[in-house]
């Protein structure tokens, strides 16, 4: 025993984690530390005067990831052979919607977000979210409750978003429940690059993106940002399995602030069936971490259906503004 | 298997070859650093190791050392700003009580570290060497450095390494109490 390994025993720490080692690659990838700022999401949670936890708004900026500075894309590395899978993959899931007509809806449930549903159809579509049906109190960061509202609120609407049509024309919708408003504005531009860590942080959350498919498979496998990983069987359907790149980020110190975390990281998979190619189901986590409040998971499984496109059907692609709600006047969702 | 040494004489030519480089040594420099540091601090500066590195891959002369001495060298410049808080680390690891152990051959060293109660004495007298004292002494504890790896790391000559060292190794045994006692 010498003074060597004393100083060994004393000083050695456990090797860094998967996702400091993918920071890491980002911020040479990026040639320098130049943080992600992560814009919030508007009228994200933590604005609800119910007192709802920063840590699960957070959680729900990063998952919608809409508005934000757009983080710097990933660098391409897709192979010929990956972009003409794209091709493949992108004709197949093509042919499908245009042949069969289908309304996209998506359900997801989660601890953190509660339940939310999609529905899509064309350029239309309406994000639903909804309070969580029970109160998940499983964090609680300096004696403070993480996860809390008042009980009546459970299973209601919390809040919508996507378009609307207003005097003939497609806009974009946001409706807040709990304060009884909403806003209408022209529709923005495109959301960010599918390659992009932004489109990876949208994915660990609930299913948004939904009528994208076809540009979103053709451009994350192309450039590199998801790869397939196998084939599964769900619910009798064989399924291709596509997954997601996971994405760090350090999070901004005014969410690092609130969350007592630093970093984030987004994962998510894909499963589209076999044949046609439509999305089927998607799995989606966001984890925070580095900080005092403790290495923290939300996840969300959304399970897809494609319905026939009924005049019911297409009209829930749309957001209705319920009667007796004031308009707020801004931006859609800047609030 | 790959040897350190086979890993770290690759050369740097392109980003390309820099992205291998990245993956064979980020662990061991993050663990380098977290040694000196701590963990969180080890997090932002093991990535400025790599970031410095790849801006300066050109500046990278294969005749004078590996890649390996060249990032640790980095690395310990790195550290080197931030000496208030290496000290800080070792006055807490003097004060903090013994760090939760399983059964390994390391955790036999902690265990036995523990109970002879050498711990606090050891991180107060890391806190009292000098930098370049500290630098020679860590590179050889933490990373296994030869003298002539650490000559090439530090960019010292091989004898002001030697010297370095052994005043270190003097002052810990001193401060141990143990001089005469411990096994080479």
């Amino acid at each position: 025993m010498n003074e060597l390994s004393m100083i060994r025993a004393l000083l050695d720490e456990a090797p860094p984690s998967e996702e400091v080692i993918a920071e890491g690659r980002r911020r040479i990838a990026a040639g320098g530390p130049a943080p992600v700022r992560l814009h919030r999401r508007p009228a994200v949670r933590a604005a609800v005067a119910s007192g709802i936890a920063a840590a699960a708004a957070i959680g729900v900026a990063l998952a919608v990831g809409l508005g934000g500075a757009a983080a710097p894309a990933r660098q391409a590395g897709g192979s010929a052979a990956q972009a003409r899978l794209a091709a493949y993959v992108t004709k197949r899931v093509e042919n499908a919607l245009a042949g069969q007509n289908l309304v996209f809806v998506g359900r997801s449930s989660s601890a953190l977000w509660g339940n939310t549903v999609t529905w899509a159809y064309g350029s239309r579509n309406n994000f639903e979210e909804f309070w969580p049906a029970t109160d998940h109190r499983d964090r609680v960061v300096n004696g403070k409750r993480l996860w809390d509202f008042p009980p009546q609120l459970r299973g209601l609407p919390y809040l919508a978003q996507g378009t609307a049509l207003a005097g003939g024309k497609l806009v974009s919708a946001y409706v807040t429940y709990f304060d009884r408003r909403y806003s209408l504005a022209p529709l923005g531009a495109q959301p960010s690059s599918a390659c992009s860590a932004n489109e990876a942080l949208s994915m660990g959350g609930p299913i948004i993106p939904a009528t994208r498919w076809t540009g979103f498979i053709d451009a994350t496998l192309a450039c590199g940002a998801a790869s397939v990983t196998g084939h599964v069987m769900i619910n009798g359907v064989e399924t291709t399995k596509i997954t997601g790149r996971p994405v760090t980020v350090r999070l901004s110190p005014g969410y690092a602030k609130a969350v007592h975390e630093r970093w984030a990281t987004a994962r998510w998979t894909l499963y589209v069936n076999s044949r046609t190619y439509l999305p089927v189901r998607m799995y989606g986590s966001t984890q925070t971490y580095g900080g005092s409040a403790g290495r923290y998971t939300s996840s969300s499984v959304t399970d897809v259906q494609w319905l026939p496109a009924t005049p019911v059907n297409v009209a829930r692609a749309l957001v209705t503004i319920p009667p007796g709600f004031h308009r707020f006047y801004g931006p859609a969702g800047d609030q | 298997v790959r040897t350190r040494s086979e890993a770290g004489a690759a050369p740097v030519t392109a980003v390309g070859d820099f992205a291998g480089v990245y993956e064979r040594h980020f662990p061991e420099i993050h663990r380098y650093i977290a040694g000196r540091l701590g963990r969180d601090a080890a997090d932002d500066i093991a990535a400025d190791t790599f970031v410095i590195a790849l801006r300066n891959r050109d500046g990278f002369d294969a005749s004078r050392g590996t890649v390996r001495a060249w990032l640790y060298g980095i690395a310990t410049n790195l550290v080197a700003r931030q000496q208030r808080a290496e000290r800080r680390r070792y006055r807490a690891l003097a004060r903090v009580g013994v760090r939760d152990v399983a059964d390994g051959p390391e955790e036999r060293v902690v265990s036995w570290v523990a109970a002879e109660g050498l711990q606090p004495r050891i991180a107060a007298a890391l806190a009292r060497l000098s930098r370049e004292e500290r630098d020679v002494l860590l590179l050889v504890a933490l990373a296994d450095f030869s003298h002539e790896e650490i000559s090439q790391a530090l960019g010292i000559p091989y004898g002001t390494v030697g010297s370095r060292l052994n005043r270190a190794r003097k002052k810990i045994r001193t401060t141990l109490g143990q001089e005469g006692q411990i096994d080479e």
